[in-house]
């Protein structure tokens, strides 16, 4: 998988630096769900919020970067109700693909994430208990982009991205559903 | 140790009219040493063991009949969990304790569990194949201690003074069975007390298997001690071989492992002809060891033989000197009638010699519904002094039975370190003259001491009741969290205010000296969770209470 992912980031990479037209910055945020029933009883849903940064690579493709953060999740866990804390955060690598029509560009996105995920117990006179791992996973998103200026757009986006990962004695899926807005210039 | 059998020749060699001068040269008494038991002679005579009482049962068997309409006609302590686990005695053939701690741990339930240690009992006395002794070793505080500090299949004892866990301070005394159908005194026993430990013949071969029931025909000295736990007035003859004339049998349990019988236990036949029948059955209650401090006594061999006036009426003392300043709380003695009547004085600062010299500083009357050895309370504490001489002065009356005083002295075939000193133990017949015992007849009584015990200290502190432990886990998604769960109720029967419990835990199998605490909680709380356990991990805890006076009682144990 690891390989696999390396493998697609360099392709996309190597695709933008040789068809690079235009760079774009944009920050998106929004919310977040939690796929993992049990742990979404516990944590909840949350809020991310994703800088990005795009090259075009033609007229209708772009490649990009982007880091999402702010899946931070405190609860109370356990028995004891013992304080802890979820985080989940990731870069992700993606293709976007999108035709523009006037000043709506619907687009759908597809990437890999690269993500962290840290799960730690505090629990009174005992050491705490602490997971910090990184998993990759696939992410698939659509959106579309609203042309403000030239420059400036505004954008809404809808993602999924999935994360297995092993807990005690099974996986739990620490992805979900963005909903997400945000705004982006082009340099 | 089982009975070394020397013969009869000498037994009771004091028995009979003995005549002796009071101390005080204030008259003469006629006292009279109870006749032996003919029961004890044929079982000594024959190398039986173990040996029915040493002395004569016969006020008892005078006893008159005792019915109760009210019994149930099924009952079984059991489902009551009332037992405790059943034991094996082998590789020893020594039933006896195991009979006793039959019913001694069954009193406790169900609100606690305990496993005693009948290797030490058998340790404590040379005689533990006869009631009595064993009465004596627990009564003296020399036990109950811990199976787990001396196991049965472990190497005894060690040289460890190991001290008694529980104090022994009742022991109810039931009649021989006069027929196959004088079973209700047993039956009442059973429902209030708890399991009764009863003796018999018994061989192992005669065990009808198919319905786990049991008929023995020869009558004679019980060689089997077991404990009775229930009934079944409509268990049928047909289940039994040889039949007996008619339905009915005790649930018994032995001590043969779990393999014997129905996991342990069998049926006995009301017609049996030995179970209960030779020899006293009993029932023993103890207090928790967190209270009485202090024994004060010169009876640790047990009630050999009993002494009288030719009268139901006989006075009896003891003076001690006091080793701590704990209040005096409470005496104990013996009655061989199915009720004493008994006014004890109490005086301090008394004179040597003089058991009703001194202050008197308590005085109290009480009745004794049952045979055996009882403590009564003082109506109130009696401050005492280190180094106080003070006087225990008892008047009982035992009607139907002519020997009032309980002894311990010294009979053929009960093999024990008998001692006595002067200014210790005295006798009277009405109270004023007084003997001491070991300055009268020459050397009848130069090893003979009252069995009369003082006790100091205060009211009994019990361990929690009902103590649960359960392993839960706790789970934390990315991980498990093993934690036992330590859970208990007030014991009801505390009478001082309860400040705290304390959580003690040892590795289980590991000694009890390594016992660490864990947590003190307040008196509300009567749950407590230890975390951070593997799954593999097993521990044994002990809770205790602690007083608002800060005394902490016994513990509770249980194990994940």
């Amino acid at each position: 998988m690891r390989k696999s992912a390396f493998f697609i980031v360099l392709l996309l990479a190597g695709m933008g630096i040789a068809q690079a037209q235009t760079l774009e910055v944009d920050v998106i945020g929004g919310y977040r769900t939690l796929k993992d029933t049990t742990l979404r009883g516990i944590y909840g849903n949350g809020y991310v919020v994703t800088p990005t940064l795009s090259l075009a690579v033609s007229k209708s493709l772009r490649i990009g970067a982007e880091y999402e953060t702010g899946f931070i999740r405190d609860a109370e866990i356990g028995m004891f109700d013992d304080p802890s804390t979820l985080k989940v955060r990731g870069g992700h690598l993606f293709l976007q693909y999108g035709q523009r029509k006037n000043r709506i560009q619907p687009y759908l996105k597809v990437g890999v994430g690269m993500f962290t995920y840290q799960f730690d117990v505090v629990r009174a006179d005992l050491p705490a208990l602490e997971v910090k791992n990184d998993d990759v996973s696939f992410i698939i998103a659509g959106g579309i982009r609203f042309v403000i200026l030239k420059n400036m757009f505004a954008t809404t986006e809808f993602k999924y991205g999935a994360l297995w990962v092993d807990s005690y004695d099974d996986k739990v899926d620490l992805g979900g559903l963005r909903l997400l807005v945000g705004i982006g210039f082009g340099i | 140790m089982d009975i070394r059998m020397r013969g009869i020749l000498a037994v009771f060699a004091t028995a009979g009219i003995v005549g002796f001068s009071s101390a005080g040269g204030a008259g003469q008494m006629r006292a009279i040493l109870v006749p032996p038991n003919p029961d004890y002679l044929r079982a000594l005579a024959s190398s039986a063991t173990p040996l029915p009482s040493p002395h004569d049962l016969s006020s008892l068997l005078k006893s008159a009949p005792y019915t109760d309409e009210t019994l149930p006609s099924t009952y079984d302590l059991r489902g009551e969990y009332r037992v405790t686990g059943v034991r094996n005695q082998d590789p020893i053939l020594n039933c006896t304790i195991f009979g006793l701690y039959g019913s001694l741990e069954s009193t406790f339930k169900p609100l606690v569990t305990e496993d005693f240690s009948e290797k030490h009992l058998d340790e404590s006395t040379e005689n533990s194949g006869i009631l009595e002794a064993n009465i004596g070793s627990l009564a003296s505080w020399a036990d109950p201690v811990n199976e787990s500090d001396v196991p049965w299949e472990g190497g005894g004892s060690g040289g460890i003074v190991w001290p008694a866990v529980k104090h022994v301070q009742n022991v109810v005394f039931l009649p021989p069975r006069t027929g196959s159908l004088d079973n209700d005194r047993i039956k009442r026993a059973v429902i209030d007390l708890g399991a009764v430990h009863a003796e018999m013949n018994f061989n192992r071969d005669l065990l009808y298997a198919v319905y786990n029931s049991y008929n023995g025909v020869s009558a004679g000295t019980g060689i089997q001690g077991v404990a009775i736990v229930g009934w079944d007035d409509n268990f049928s003859l047909a289940k039994f071989s040889p039949q007996p004339a008619g339905d009915g049998a005790f649930l018994c349990k032995n001590s043969l492992g779990g393999n014997f019988g129905d996991a342990g236990y069998f049926w006995v036949s009301y017609y049996d002809a030995s179970l209960g029948r030779n020899s006293l059955s009993a029932v023993l209650t103890a207090e928790p060891a967190a209270g009485l401090t202090q024994n004060y006594q010169y009876d640790p061999v047990g009630c050999t033989a009993r002494l009288g006036f030719d009268a139901e009426t006989a006075w009896f003392a003891n003076q001690f000197v006091s080793v701590s300043a704990d209040p005096l709380a409470a005496v104990s003695f013996y009655s061989y009638a199915a009720t004493g009547y008994y006014r004890v004085f109490i005086y301090a600062n008394t004179t040597p010699g003089l058991p009703r010299s001194g202050t008197l500083v308590s005085e109290f009357t009480g009745v004794l519904n049952a045979p055996g050895y009882a403590t009564v309370r003082l109506p109130e504490s009696v401050p005492m002094a280190v180094n106080e001489r003070f006087s225990v002065v008892v008047r009982l009356r035992t009607p139907g039975d002519l020997f009032p005083v309980p002894l311990e002295h010294p009979i053929e075939g009960f093999i024990a370190d008998f001692k006595a000193a002067p200014n210790q133990s005295f006798i009277s017949a009405d109270g004023n003259a007084w003997s001491d015992l070991v300055t009268v007849q020459g050397t009848a009584y130069a090893k003979t001491n009252v069995c009369l015990k003082a006790f100091a200290g205060y009211p009994p502190v019990y361990p929690p009741a009902s103590l649960i432990v359960g392993r839960e886990v706790n789970d934390l998604v990315f991980f498990k969290e093993y934690v036992d769960k330590i859970s208990w109720v007030a014991h009801p029967s505390n009478t001082e205010t309860i400040a705290a419990y304390r959580i003690y835990r040892k590795v289980e199998g590991a000694g009890n000296e390594t016992y660490e605490f864990l947590a003190e909680v307040g008196a509300s709380d009567f749950v407590y969770y230890v975390r951070g356990l593997t799954e593999d991990s097993a521990y044994v805890y002990r809770v205790t209470a602690v007083t608002d006076s800060g005394r902490e009682g016994d513990p509770a144990e249980a194990s994940d």
